[in-house]
C-alpha cells in the first residue's frame, strides 16, 4: 500500500499542469493537496499492532447526482484498502469519478497502482431502478451510500452478503461559528464552493456573543467579499426571506433561529446570540461546526466533526464520526 | 378595448405607481420585500417580485375572500397561487379576450377544451380552465371534451364543421386525432417542457395540428404565465409577441438585473392587478425585444420568446 501512497504522489507532478474537462481549479487543487503522502498516511494511523488487516472483498459505493469531488476522494482513500471497488454514479450530472479514474490511467507511469486501477475499479451509471442496483448490493461486502435518507434505505433494503458492512451518509447539517469581528474572506471561500448544498457546507453561520447591529456590521463586511450579481437562485431566496421577516441583503440574511430559511442554495442565515443559545438551536442531524478563534465545547451534542472554518470541507477516512475505511478491511487478531 | 396600440407611458407609468403604492399599503409580506421603495421615474424602477414567491406564499392585497388561480404545471413541485378579486377576475377575462380577438378575428364558433369537466371541481382554479374560460366569450357554446379515461368525446365533432379548440400543447400532441373534414381554430399554451423531453418542435407540432385537419385551419400559440392572468402574448405570423397597451415588458440582465437590449430575463408587467402584487413580475423566461415595425400590423412594443433561463448546477456532496 505504500507503494500506492508513492503512486498518488507523483501523479501530482502532471496534476499540477492544469485540470482536465469537467474539473474546477479549485476542485483540482484540492485533490492534488489531497494526495499528499502525509495525508494518504493517516488511515494507517487508526490500524491496531494486535491485528492483521485484510480486504473485505468488493467495496460498491452509491454517489449521489452532482457530487464534486465525493468519488475522486473516495476512489483515492479506498484504493489503500486493496478492496474491489464499484462506484455507482448519479444519474442526472458530472461524473467526475469515471473522469479521475481515466486522468490516472492515462497520465500514471506503470506499476502497482496504475495495473491495480485498470483491474480492480469500475465506475457505471444507472437508474434506481435498474437491476444492477440489487446486483451490487447482494455482491458487495462493504456497501457505502452517500445521499438521501431515502436513498440509503433504499439500497441497504436490497439485499446483502452475510455480514456485510453497510454506511450511510445521509443529510447532515454544517454550520460556521464565529465571532462578530472573525475574518469574513474565509468564509466566503469555504461558502462559495458549493453553496449550502455539500454535507459539510455552513448552512447558517452563527455569530456568539454578538448583537443584532454587530450582525448587521459583520453582513456588511460580507457584502464586500461578496461576488456581485445574482446568483439565479439568489434573487428568489433572498425576496422570500424578507417576506418571511428576515433582514436580508443579496440572500444574505439577518435574523433569529426561529424565522423560517427559504429554499435556495445561496442563501446564508446569519444567527446571534450565546454559545448556549447555538447549541440549544442545533438539528439533530448537525454535522460539522467550522469555528474561527476558541474551539467551542461541543461536548454532548450530535456534533461529530469541530474543525477550523478553512478545513470544514477536509474528507478524511473518518467521516460523519464512522472509520468507513477501516471498516472495509477485516480485522484478523494474531496473538 | 384595443390591446395593440400607440401607449400613452406616462399613464401606464403613473397607474403601475399606484398600484405599487396600493400592494405596499395593503400587502404585508409585498411591503417587507420592498421596505425602501417610494417612487419611480420609469418603469424600469418600479420594484418586482420574482415569480418563484406565488410559490411560496399566496400573497393578497384585497380583503375579498376572491379565487385562487392555481398552475397545473410548474418547474418544480409547488403550483403557484394568484388570489384574484370579483375586479381582477372581470379584468383578466376582458384582457384575455380582447387579446385573443385580436388574432382570432370576430367569428364565433363551438370551443372545445381538451381537458375534464372534473376540473371544474377543483377547490383552487387551473390555470388552464381560466385560460379555457377566457375563450368562453368568443365562442358559441364551450365543451370539455375529455373523458375520465383521458380519450376525447368525439360525438361532439359531429354538431359543426368549424370548431375553435383549446388545450395545453401536450395535450393537444398526445390526444387529438384527424379530423379531416372540419376546420379547426386551435389555441394552445404551455407544456412545451415536455414536448422538449419528446423532441418535438414547433413546426412538426403545429404541421401535424394542420395536417390532421381541413383547409383553412389554424393554429395560435401563446405564452403566458398564471402569474400574470389575463396578460398573454399569442404568436403573431412574423413570430413575434406584441405588448398590450395594459402591459410592458423588460429584458434584464440575469445577473445584474440591469436592463439589457440583448438576449435576458423578462419582466412582465400589467395594470390589472389588485388582488395581489403581480403587476410586476420577475419571470424565469428568457426573450429579447425587438423594436421596430412588424410585418403582422400590430403597433407597440414586441419581443421574442427565446426559452428557459438555465438552471444553475449544484456541485455538492451527500445533500444533493
Amino acid at each position: 500500500m505504500f507503494e500506492f501512497i508513492s503512486a498518488w504522489a507523483r501523479l501530482r507532478n502532471t496534476m499540477r499542469k492544469g485540470p482536465p474537462p469537467g474539473f474546477r481549479r479549485e476542485e483540482w487543487a484540492y485533490l492534488i493537496e489531497f494526495l499528499s503522502p502525509e495525508n494518504l498516511s493517516l488511515p494507517f494511523q487508526s490500524m491496531e499492532p494486535r491485528y492483521r488487516y485484510r480486504p473485505r472483498g468488493l467495496v460498491g459505493v452509491w454517489l449521489p447526482n452532482n457530487v464534486s469531488l465525493l468519488g475522486p476522494l473516495n476512489l483515492i482513500l479506498l484504493s489503500l484498502t486493496g478492496n474491489r471497488l464499484t462506484f455507482k454514479t448519479g444519474s442526472a450530472g458530472g461524473d467526475l469519478t469515471s473522469a479521475f479514474l481515466q486522468f490516472a490511467l492515462d497520465a500514471m507511469e506503470a506499476g502497482p497502482l496504475r495495473d491495480w486501477l485498470a483491474s480492480h475499479v469500475s465506475v457505471a451509471t444507472w437508474g434506481h431502478d435498474d437491476l444492477r442496483n440489487r446486483e451490487l448490493a447482494e455482491s458487495a461486502q462493504v456497501r457505502i451510500v452517500f445521499g438521501s435518507d431515502a436513498a440509503a434505505e433504499a439500497v441497504h433494503r436490497l439485499g446483502s452478503v452475510s455480514g456485510a458492512e453497510c454506511i450511510s451518509f445521509v443529510d447532515r447539517h454544517s454550520e460556521a461559528w464565529l465571532s462578530a469581528d472573525s475574518d469574513v474572506a474565509e468564509l466566503a471561500k469555504v461558502f462559495l464552493i458549493y453553496g449550502a448544498a455539500g454535507c459539510t457546507s455552513p448552512r447558517r453561520v452563527w455569530l456568539i456573543g454578538a448583537s443584532r447591529d454587530e450582525a448587521i456590521a459583520f453582513r456588511e463586511r460580507l457584502l464586500r467579499v461578496w461576488p456581485s450579481g445574482w446568483e439565479p437562485t439568489a434573487f428568489l431566496s433572498h425576496q422570500l426571506a424578507r417576506a418571511y421577516g428576515w433582514d436580508s441583503e443579496r440572500a444574505l440574511l439577518v435574523g433569529t433561529a426561529d424565522l423560517q430559511v427559504p429554499p435556495g442554495n445561496f442563501v446564508l442565515p446569519i444567527l446571534y446570540g450565546s454559545a448556549a443559545d447555538a447549541v440549544k438551536a442545533l438539528p439533530a442531524n448537525a454535522q460539522t461546526i467550522g469555528y474561527a478563534g476558541e474551539r467551542p465545547d461541543l461536548t454532548g451534542t450530535s456534533v461529530v466533526r469541530v474543525v477550523p472554518l478553512a478545513r470544514m470541507h477536509a474528507f478524511g477516512h473518518i467521516w460523519d464520526g464512522i472509520n468507513f475505511w477501516l471498516r472495509c478491511l477485516e480485522c484478523v487478531e494474531v496473538q | 378595448m384595443k390591446p395593440y396600440a400607440q401607449r400613452d407611458d406616462r399613464g401606464f407609468l403613473a397607474e403601475m405607481i399606484a398600484l405599487t403604492r396600493h400592494h405596499l399599503d395593503a400587502c404585508p409580506e409585498y411591503s417587507r420585500i420592498h421596505p425602501r421603495w417610494s417612487d419611480a421615474g420609469s418603469v424600469a424602477e418600479l420594484p418586482y417580485l420574482h415569480a418563484g414567491v406565488f410559490k411560496h406564499i399566496v400573497l393578497r392585497s384585497s380583503s375579498e375572500a376572491g379565487r385562487v388561480l392555481e398552475s397545473s404545471s410548474t418547474t418544480g413541485n409547488q403550483p403557484s397561487r394568484i388570489v384574484l378579486d370579483r375586479s381582477s377576475s372581470e379584468h383578466q377575462q376582458q384582457s384575455a379576450q380582447a387579446i385573443l380577438e385580436d388574432y382570432l378575428g370576430p367569428l364565433r364558433y363551438p370551443l372545445l377544451v381538451l381537458d375534464q369537466a372534473a376540473s371544474l371541481r377543483s377547490r383552487n382554479v387551473p390555470a388552464r380552465v381560466a385560460a379555457a374560460f377566457s375563450l368562453q366569450s368568443l365562442s358559441t357554446d364551450m365543451h370539455f371534451v375529455l373523458d375520465d379515461a383521458g380519450e376525447i368525446k368525439r360525438e361532439i365533432l359531429d354538431t359543426a364543421d368549424e370548431f375553435l379548440v383549446y388545450g395545453l400543447t401536450y395535450l393537444l400532441w398526445q390526444n387529438w386525432r384527424p379530423t379531416p373534414d372540419k376546420r379547426i381554430h386551435f389555441v394552445h399554451s404551455g407544456g412545451w417542457k415536455k414536448m422538449e423531453a419528446l423532441r418535438i418542435e414547433r413546426v412538426e407540432f403545429e404541421q401535424r395540428l394542420l395536417d390532421f385537419s381541413a383547409p383553412g385551419s389554424t393554429v395560435l400559440d401563446y405564452y403566458g404565465l398564471v402569474e400574470q392572468p389575463g396578460v398573454i402574448y399569442p404568436l403573431c405570423r412574423s413570430g413575434f409577441r406584441h405588448v398590450p397597451v395594459w402591459a410592458d415588458v423588460l429584458v434584464r440582465d440575469p445577473r445584474s438585473h440591469a436592463l439589457t437590449e440583448d438576449a435576458g430575463q423578462l419582466q412582465l408587467m400589467n395594470t390589472l392587478a389588485r388582488s395581489a402584487p403581480y403587476h410586476s413580475v420577475l419571470t424565469e423566461d428568457v426573450g429579447c425585444i425587438k423594436p421596430g415595425y412588424c410585418d403582422c400590423g400590430r403597433v407597440g412594443k414586441r419581443f421574442e420568446l427565446l426559452g428557459r433561463l438555465p438552471q444553475a448546477e449544484l456541485r455538492g456532496c451527500a445533500n444533493v
